[in-house]
Formats: structure tokens, C-alpha cells, sequence
């Protein structure tokens, strides 16, 4: 009985094993991961948007601007008038940039009721504005450093007072950074000390014309490192957080303070790998009142009630 | 006597079972999940053992005429023949290239379309199932070395169809418990030697023994190891070793060893390179 089994059994599995050496021979050769997204990837883009009308990407109510066709267009009706602003797409994205280039850098570009500015590079990196929404520009020289340029962030802080930082020269973890001023609305941009650090640019800004922030650490940071300034970069001193242990290396980096009330804030964000607390989502402020030397942590922020500077 | 004999045919059915189990297994799973054998030649290596497996239990369990003997190992010897030809003429088409690390954990494989030098690079899963990863940058003209630089590092030396030295590495996993992306050349700043050996690396580029590349001479792999070439064919391979430690957030030296190796068809040796001083020269 157990033998007739056995044979039964045997018989089965051997024709199994003929079976499958069919089936082995027969299979496809598996894709490559990249071969899949090309299939999956139509060129109806493409098709669809070489002729289509401008669709305005709205910086405030009714105001926005347009990168449609390869040219920069803004509009000040909510896309009923266009206005081509006298750069060549590519020079707003030169130097390390990665992204499709459908939407402008932040912080690289003003766009308000009054002031109209971009930030670009062709080999010296230039500030264009215009101040009766692009019905004639000026075009100035910032800074005549050929770099490659990472970080940028153009500000009109008033009409005295603008300022734009940008960083170059990334080599892995370390690059050089730059602020230029000018108090002349561009006629002549001056620039002036930064901290005496070489790491990675997060961000940086002033809340008035003396006192200025900058805040590094982009790749891997452990702890916000945010210098601080009040006398327009002569001197640059580390500011000082008052950090909750909960928080410890959860919020490490800083954005550029602003004024609020009596007193100074910022937002600080998780960084890179901040997935440790609430999914990264959460951000936190803190509160100054000693001009942005030493922070306080004020409360945690839901990503969309979160004030601006 | 005839008691082992059973007890041994019991043990070689119940092999060539979980054999059987896992064969169907793993073309299931392959069928779902976009995968193969790591290296194609399992499958048939499994055939061959389900059949020995089972010929065995069967040899020792039945008591057959003579007869029976000689058509159950005929039997038995034509689907063995039958696996091993496919085996062999499947490795004429797709070469694979296949190789376990030192501690045995990862798997290396490559495998190679013989016709057109194409190569693929698998990644495993479960130490026999692999999906395709990426092409290899361009196709093999000959093989060289496949040489395992630590635990997680593996260098596959190649000449390509234009006759130039290439690398490929595989590495596995990010030794660090981030998921965040680091620069080998970044924590690798400084000055490194051996005896015979000299590399520095600072914000101009890498320099091995006075030859300077550039930072875009540099590709990187992974989180573990970079290849260094020179008019698009590879000179070097620098990995960073077991032992090796930075944290890119504070002033410490990096501790261990970073490895060198050369891209050569000739016997080579990996070299290991201590750490020697900074070599950071500030721009400005």
C-alpha cells in the first residue's frame, strides 16, 4: 500500500519537474525597473502642452507668473495678460539645479504688487526688476564671481533695503556662500562678511538692515546651526536654542527668522531624514526676544497653519 | 538492514519534497513578483537534486525486480541529462555571474546576454531570487575580476566593446541606520596612505599617487564606494571598508580603513589605506 503510494507520488513529482522545465523554458526575460517607467510613460505631455494656453502658477491672488513655451511670462490679471519679462528660461536655473523646471526656485524671484524680481545667472549673477510690473526693467550686476551657483534667495526687505544670498563652489559637503547688499535699489551691490563656516546652506535673511541670519546644515544635520548677526555682518555669533530634549535632533534646521510682534521667529524643520516625529510634517517655532540670540521653542506647527516671514 | 534502508529512502523523499516545495515556490512568487533565480542555473541544480533525492528513496524503499531497477535510473539519468544540457545551454545565452560575499549574507549577480555583452545587474532577495537592477553602463567585451572590497562591497572589473577598463560596483544596504543619502567623497576628506600608496583627497578632486581626478571623474555607488576614471575609462575603485567610521557632523577624523583597488585585467590586490591628516584646503 505505502509502495503504490510512493510510486504514485513519485510519478507526480517527476512530472512536475517536466512540467516545469517547460514553463522554465518558455519564460520572458523580466524588464528592467527603468524599462517600465518608459512604458508607463506616454508622450502625451508633450503633445498636450505645446500649444496650450498659459496657465498662470499664482504667487498671490490674481498675480502669477508663467514658464510655459520656455519663455518666463507674468501677469498681473490672473492670466487674462502676459508680460514677457526679458531673460531666457535657462539663465534662472543655472548652476545646481534639479528639477523640471516648470516652477521658478523659491525664494529666487519677487513677485508682489509693486516689486517684480528675478535672480539669475549667466556667468555673473544678476537681479532684473521691475517696479510698474514689467513695463520697463533694470537689470544689475550682483556679484561678478563666475560661479556655480546652489542656493539662491533674492529679498526686498524695502525700498532701501535688498539683499541676496546665494551659495557656490558645492564641492560633496562643503561650498562657499555670498550676501550681497544694496541700498541703492541695484545701482551698486555691496558684499559682505558671512560666517566662517564652509557647510551646506539652508537658508539665510535679515529682518532689518542690520541684523541677519544664516542657517546651515543641509545634509545630515544633528542640531540647528544658525548664526546671527547685528551689525550687518561685521561680526557673526552662533545662536543659542533652547532646545526641549523631545525635540532633541528631531527639528534641526532653521529658516530665516522673521518679526513678529515685539519679537523675532522662525520655523525649524526636521531636515532631510526627518521622519522621526509625526512624519516629518511637523515643524516647530521658536521665539526670540533678545534680537535672535538666544531662541525659545514656542509651539509645534501644522504644516498648513504655518506663518511666513 | 532493511529497516535503514527505509529509514534512509524516508529522509531522501522528504528532501526531494521540500526541494520540490521550494522550486514551486519560488516559480510562483517569480511569476508574481517580477523575479528569477538569482543565478539561472538553480533551477536546474534543484531538478537535479529532487531527482537524485527521489531516485535514491525509491532505490531504497521499493524492493523492485531488476527490471524496475534499471528503468527507474533510466528514467532518473535522462531528466538529469535533460536538466544539465538546458543548464549548460542556458549559460551560453544569458551568462550569469554570480558570487557570495564574505560573510555570506549578499549575493552578487550579474547576468550577461552572451550575444551582445549586455549585462544585468540582479539584486537578491531570500539568498536564490533576484530582480533586475540596472544595465551595466556598457556592454562586456571580456570579464575580469569580481572582487568582494568588505562584507557589502563588490567590484566587478570589465573590459567594454571600446576596449576600455570598466567597474561596476555593487553594494549593499546603507551602513549608517539613516535612510539619508551620503557622499563617500565628502567623509573621505583627508590624506590617506599605505607603504607604496598615497591618495588625497580635498576639494579639488582625488589624487592617487600624484594623478589628479576631478570630482565629475567620480561616479558614485551607492553609499559605499566610488569608481575613478579617466577619459571614460575606469582607473580605480575606492570603497570605504568594514571598519570604517565618520560622522559628518562633528570635527572627529574618520576612523578604519578606506580600500583601493585597481582597474586591471592583471592580478590584483586590494589595497588598504590608513588615514593620514587633513588635506582641506579652504577656498577664499
Amino acid at each position: 500500500m505505502v509502495q503504490k503510494v510512493l510510486i504514485v507520488l513519485s510519478c507526480m513529482i517527476g512530472l512536475a519537474i517536466i512540467m516545469s522545465m517547460f514553463y522554465y523554458q518558455r519564460r520572458e526575460p523580466i524588464p528592467l525597473p527603468s524599462a517600465i517607467v518608459e512604458q508607463n510613460q506616454p508622450d502625451e505631455e508633450n503633445a498636450t502642452t505645446e500649444k496650450a494656453p498659459l496657465v498662470p502658477i499664482n504667487v498671490e491672488d490674481r498675480i502669477g507668473y508663467s514658464l510655459q513655451n520656455d519663455d518666463l511670462q507674468i501677469t498681473y490679471d490672473d492670466g487674462n495678460t502676459w508680460t514677457l519679462v526679458p531673460i531666457e528660461k535657462d539663465k534662472l536655473f543655472e548652476g545646481e539645479y534639479q528639477g523640471n523646471k516648470t516652477e521658478l526656485i523659491d525664494n529666487s524671484f519677487i513677485l508682489t504688487e509693486n516689486d517684480t524680481a528675478f535672480l539669475y545667472s549667466e556667468g555673473v549673477v544678476k537681479v532684473i526688476h521691475s517696479q510698474n510690473q514689467g513695463e520697463t526693467w533694470d537689470e544689475t550686476v550682483v556679484s561678478d564671481r563666475v560661479p556655480s551657483i546652489r542656493f539662491r534667495k533674492v529679498v526686498f526687505l524695502d525700498d532701501q533695503f535688498w539683499y541676496v544670498i546665494f551659495s557656490a563652489d558645492r564641492t560633496m559637503s562643503s561650498e562657499v556662500s555670498f550676501i550681497y547688499i544694496t541700498t541703492n535699489q541695484g545701482e551698486s551691490w555691496q558684499s559682505i562678511n558671512i560666517p566662517d563656516t564652509t557647510r551646506l546652506i539652508a537658508d539665510g535673511g535679515f529682518v532689518d538692515a542690520k541684523t541677519g541670519f544664516m542657517s546651515y546644515g543641509t545634509i545630515n544635520p544633528q542640531e540647528p546651526s544658525l548664526y546671527v548677526t547685528n551689525d550687518q555682518g561685521e561680526t557673526w555669533e552662533q545662536a543659542v536654542f533652547d532646545m526641549p530634549s523631545k525635540y532633541d535632533r528631531v527639528f534641526v534646521i532653521a529658516r530665516a527668522p522673521f518679526k513678529e510682534e515685539d519679537h523675532l521667529a522662525l520655523i525649524m524643520d526636521q531636515g532631510p531624514n526627518g521622519d522621526y516625529y509625526r512624519d516629518g510634517l511637523i515643524r516647530a517655532k521658536f521665539i526670540s526676544t533678545d534680537n535672535g540670540h538666544t531662541w525659545e521653542f514656542s509651539e509645534e506647527v501644522e504644516p498648513e497653519n504655518e506663518e511666513e516671514g | 538492514m532493511k529497516k535503514r534502508a527505509k529509514w534512509f529512502g524516508g529522509v531522501f523523499f522528504l528532501i526531494a519534497v521540500a526541494f520540490l516545495l521550494l522550486q514551486v515556490g519560488s516559480l510562483i512568487v517569480q511569476s508574481h513578483y517580477q523575479a528569477e533565480y538569482i543565478d539561472n542555473g538553480l533551477f536546474y541544480i534543484f531538478n537535479i537534486i529532487i531527482v537524485i533525492s527521489l531516485g535514491l528513496s525509491l532505490l531504497s524503499i521499493l524492493s523492485l525486480k531488476k527490471m524496475g531497477n534499471v528503468i527507474l535510473v533510466t528514467i532518473a539519468s535522462l531528466i538529469i541529462i535533460a536538466n544539465s544540457y538546458l543548464m549548460y545551454q542556458s549559460n551560453q545565452d544569458i551568462k550569469n555571474i554570480t558570487s557570495i560575499s564574505p560573510d555570506t549574507k549578499q549575493i552578487f549577480s550579474l547576468k550577461k546576454n552572451t550575444n551582445t555583452g549586455e549585462a544585468t545587474y540582479y539584486r537578491s532577495y531570500y539568498r536564490i531570487l533576484g530582480r533586475p537592477k540596472e544595465a551595466l553602463p556598457s556592454p562586456i567585451d571580456k570579464e575580469g575580476d569580481l572582487m568582494w572590497l568588505a562584507d557589502d562591497i563588490a567590484v566587478f572589473t570589465y573590459r567594454d566593446k571600446q576596449q576600455q577598463m570598466q567597474q561596476f560596483v555593487g553594494t549593499y544596504g546603507d551602513r549608517k541606520d539613516s535612510s539619508s543619502y551620503s557622499y563617500v567623497g565628502a567623509q573621505i576628506y583627508g590624506q590617506w596612505e599605505d607603504e607604496n600608496t598615497a591618495i588625497t583627497v580635498n576639494q579639488e578632486g582625488i589624487t592617487i599617487n600624484r594623478q589628479l581626478f576631478e570630482w565629475d571623474q567620480t561616479q558614485q555607488y551607492g553609499t559605499l564606494a566610488i569608481v575613478l576614471s579617466d577619459n571614460a575609462e575606469a582607473k580605480w575603485t575606492i570603497a570605504l571598508g568594514d571598519d570604517f567610521f565618520f560622522d559628518e557632523n562633528n570635527a572627529e577624523p574618520p576612523t578604519g580603513e578606506i580600500i583601493l583597488y585597481e582597474a586591471t585585467t592583471k592580478d590584483t590586490e586590494a589595497i588598504s589605506l590608513q588615514y593620514e591628516g587633513n588635506a582641506y584646503s579652504m577656498i577664499q
